[in-house]
């Protein structure tokens, strides 16, 4: 029992969590907002009501709860976290880093993980320099504390410093060996990657990876399940569902343009989409992860079976299209912030090639960009990228579980663009980087936008809204060669899942 | 609110060596990002004395007791598919309660085995909360003999993902009292669950990750 002044209210919170178990979030919501009517005001129901507002997509009304309970200088600092992590989850990088700097300021005694958690938001939101003083501050306070140091490390590595990037990160994994180790190792990965030396890279990756096996183990099956589901359903649609598909666009409002930028992760997708969208008559989502969130897990991942997400894909009526359609926009608009309004909307999303149906059925009158690159590459990148645990991310414990998972995805394109219908565009980076301008200006063609050439100047993009996605330092810079063929360094250490990959190297012209 | 400059951070107090954080989300901030908080996992992978009883605090770790109802039973290399828990007799619990009230456990997964020739096998299964009441529930039948029609037996994932409120203890049920599959013909392998601390200061604040489906809510929702 806590004997604090202001107690937390189980029951409130055991109430929505029941309404949310049984698929009801807005349940939840109203249990909190019928709490506040009747005169709840204690911090802890409004930081809650404020956090369930945010998952239910209703950012404006979070943003004023969230104001109440900020300016409450009973708040600890716990809960300012919470709130910062929000504004961090969809790219609001500045008000997290604003959300930060009260906790850190309101510490009677500054601790490392508030000091480095803020400093972390000031890396993303670009502004390197105050980054650095405050990580080097949780470094004072705290030697043995690893996600400062890392953080370091990866300010000397976007600085160019690859010297004192690996000094530091193997002095930290020398003295202070902790459970961050991976974290560490991920980061001197890329720093030996940029100084040459693959097999020292390589073999610290490895090291990272098997550290965080038995936790990735778990999503490692999930992914499994998952991509069954995909493939099953994308086999199962008919060319009849498509043409059915097709054929119901006209009935549904059709005044909002939109095309589907997919692939695979680490191949191009965020710097298509940066250049893309310095069009203004365009508009970016830089994943937000709604679609899959929202719509494809619960109504494809989830179903009992395949047989029943078919069935209900196929049995959707108009006004149910409409609906879905309706809370898409109204959830991409506020996670923007903005109006879309006429513009077309980019809708990024490199894993969306094994979910396609269900994109195809909501919006039927959709494009399709298909960004391509060298599988090799994009395997090799993808196994040096450092991002949460999930059934996305789990692949990467192993090259053959990484050139598995490409496998897996890219086989729906190879099934799709013979079948389609759609208007798709394919586009390779390789060729991308050789001549932008002319291959910009055919996607702009294929888009119906007009093409500017100065829009490929990396000023156009370090101007835009904070990245949120991990090529958010790469996408700022000049466009650069050094990641085309990358893969030779590591060729014998991609070996072991090589097989898995030809059919693809065959089939994209990477023979 | 004044700002905290840096420097004055680095002249201030003593050294803590406060908790590190150790889950993977912490370092998520590098992509596309989580801030900090801690999980515990925990995956049990069977035990090899057949035939003898699972010891009832099997698997219990800092944050999770587990409590295993007395007639589960050990089994090696089930089917050549490993060690499991068999499900010997109709119904069995297994209870996982955690250890402090700010704590919260979840379910994660488990698999259900059914060795060949068990027959037309279905079994139900729930997660329930000691103040939630029922969590999630299912019914597994990947192996009777619709589906199974050679009998070959085998197992599948199944994936609650049922979390308790801090403090709850959760009670996993399988019930195959209504299946005619044979009694002794099924396991249960790979219990996965999951631990975490919810901070409780003067105030607490969850990250409500459950919520989700809202389009599929808006669509199902619209049928008229």
């Amino acid at each position: 029992m806590h004997d604090a002044p202001i107690s937390w209210d189980h029951g409130l919170a055991a109430s929505a969590s029941r309404a949310i178990e049984c698929g009801d979030p807005y349940a939840a919501v109203a249990t909190y907002r019928n709490a506040i009517e009747r005169g709840a005001s204690d911090l802890a129901t409004l930081a809650n009501y404020g956090v369930l507002l945010w998952r239910v997509f209703e950012f404006q009304q979070a943003d004023e709860v969230f104001r109440q309970v900020i300016e409450d200088a009973r708040i600890d600092t716990a809960t300012l976290r919470r709130i910062a992590h929000c504004y961090f989850e969809i790219g609001r990088f500045g008000q997290s880093a604003a959300v930060m700097r009260i906790a850190l300021a309101r510490l009677d005694e500054p601790d490392a993980i508030t000091a480095n958690t803020l400093a972390w938001t000031l890396e993303r939101d670009h502004q390197t320099e105050e980054a650095r003083q405050f990580a080097e501050a949780a470094y004072a306070i705290d030697n043995a504390y690893g996600p400062a140091v890392r953080l370091l490390a990866h300010l000397d590595r976007r600085a160019g410093d690859f010297e004192r990037a690996e000094r530091r990160l193997a002095e930290q994994l020398r003295k202070y060996p902790s459970d961050f180790d991976w974290g560490l190792r991920y980061e001197l990965a890329a720093v030996y990657d940029r100084l040459g030396r693959y097999d020292d890279a390589f073999r610290t990756l490895v090291q990272a990876k098997a550290q965080l096996a038995p936790v990735s183990a778990g999503h490692l099956r999930e992914s499994y399940a998952i991509r069954r589901r995909q493939w099953e359903l994308t086999q199962s649609v008919t060319a009849t569902d498509l043409k059915n598909w097709r054929a119901a666009g006209p009935s549904l409002d059709q005044a909002r343009r939109i095309v589907f930028l997919t692939g695979f992760p680490r191949s191009g997708t965020t710097l298509l989409e940066q250049i893309i969208a310095a069009n203004p008559a365009s508009v970016d989502t830089d994943e937000s992860g709604i679609l899959p969130s929202q719509f494809i897990e619960p109504l494809v991942w989830r179903a009992a079976d395949v047989f029943s997400a078919l069935i209900e894909l196929r049995s959707f009526a108009a006004e149910q299209l409409v609906a879905g359609r309706e809370a898409f926009y109204r959830m991409t608009e506020q996670y923007l912030g903005q109006s879309i309004g006429d513009r077309l909307l980019i809708e990024k999303n490199p894993l969306l090639t094994a979910d396609l149906p269900l994109p195809m059925r909501l919006f039927p009158e959709a494009s399709l960009l298909v960004a391509l690159r060298d599988p090799r590459d994009v395997v090799l990148s993808y196994l040096f990228t450092m991002v949460p645990l999930n059934w996305s991310s789990a692949p990467a414990a192993d090259v053959v579980e990484a050139c598995r998972f490409y496998a897996d995805t890219m086989r729906h394109w190879l099934w799709w663009r013979s079948r389609l219908g759609w208007p798709a565009c394919e586009i390779r980076y390789e060729r991308f980087i050789a001549d932008p301008v002319v291959e910009a200006q055919r996607v702009a063609g294929f888009l119906g936008l007009e093409f500017d050439p100065a829009t490929l100047h990396e000023r156009h993009r370090a101007e835009r809204r904070a990245v949120r996605t991990p090529t958010y330092d790469d996408v700022t810079k000049p466009l650069y060669t050094r990641a085309i063929g990358r893969w030779h360094n590591y060729e014998r250490h991609l070996e072991p899942g090589l097989t898995l990959l030809q059919p693809f190297l065959d089939a994209l012209g990477y023979a | 609110m004044k700002r905290q400059s840096p420097k004055k951070l680095r002249r201030s107090a003593a050294k803590q060596r406060g908790r590190l954080l150790a889950s993977v989300a912490a370092a998520g901030l590098a992509g596309t990002g989580s801030l900090a908080h801690a999980d515990m996992v925990t995956t049990l992978t069977g035990l090899g004395a057949t035939n003898a009883p699972v010891p009832a605090d099997h698997g219990s770790n800092a944050e999770t007791t587990l409590t295993w109802n007395a007639d589960w039973d050990q089994y090696a290399d089930w089917d050549g598919r490993g060690d499991v828990y068999q499900v010997d007799v109709r119904i069995l619990d297994i209870a996982l309660a955690p250890t402090g009230p700010n704590i919260a456990i979840t379910l994660e997964s488990f698999e259900l085995d059914e060795w060949a020739g068990g027959g037309d096998t279905t079994a139900v299964w729930t997660v329930t909360g000691s103040a939630s009441g029922l969590l999630a529930s299912g019914i597994w039948d990947d192996k009777n003999s619709v589906n199974d029609p050679a009998d070959a037996g085998g197992r599948t994932l199944i994936s609650p993902l049922a979390t308790g409120a801090p403090g709850e203890t959760l009670t996993v049920v399988f019930d195959h009292a209504n299946s005619l599959g044979a009694i002794s013909y099924l396991a249960m392998d790979n219990l996965t669950f999951s631990s975490k601390i919810i901070p409780e200061p003067s105030t607490a604040v969850l990250a409500w990750l459950g919520v989700g489906g809202l389009g599929a809510l808006a669509m199902r929702r619209s049928r008229k």
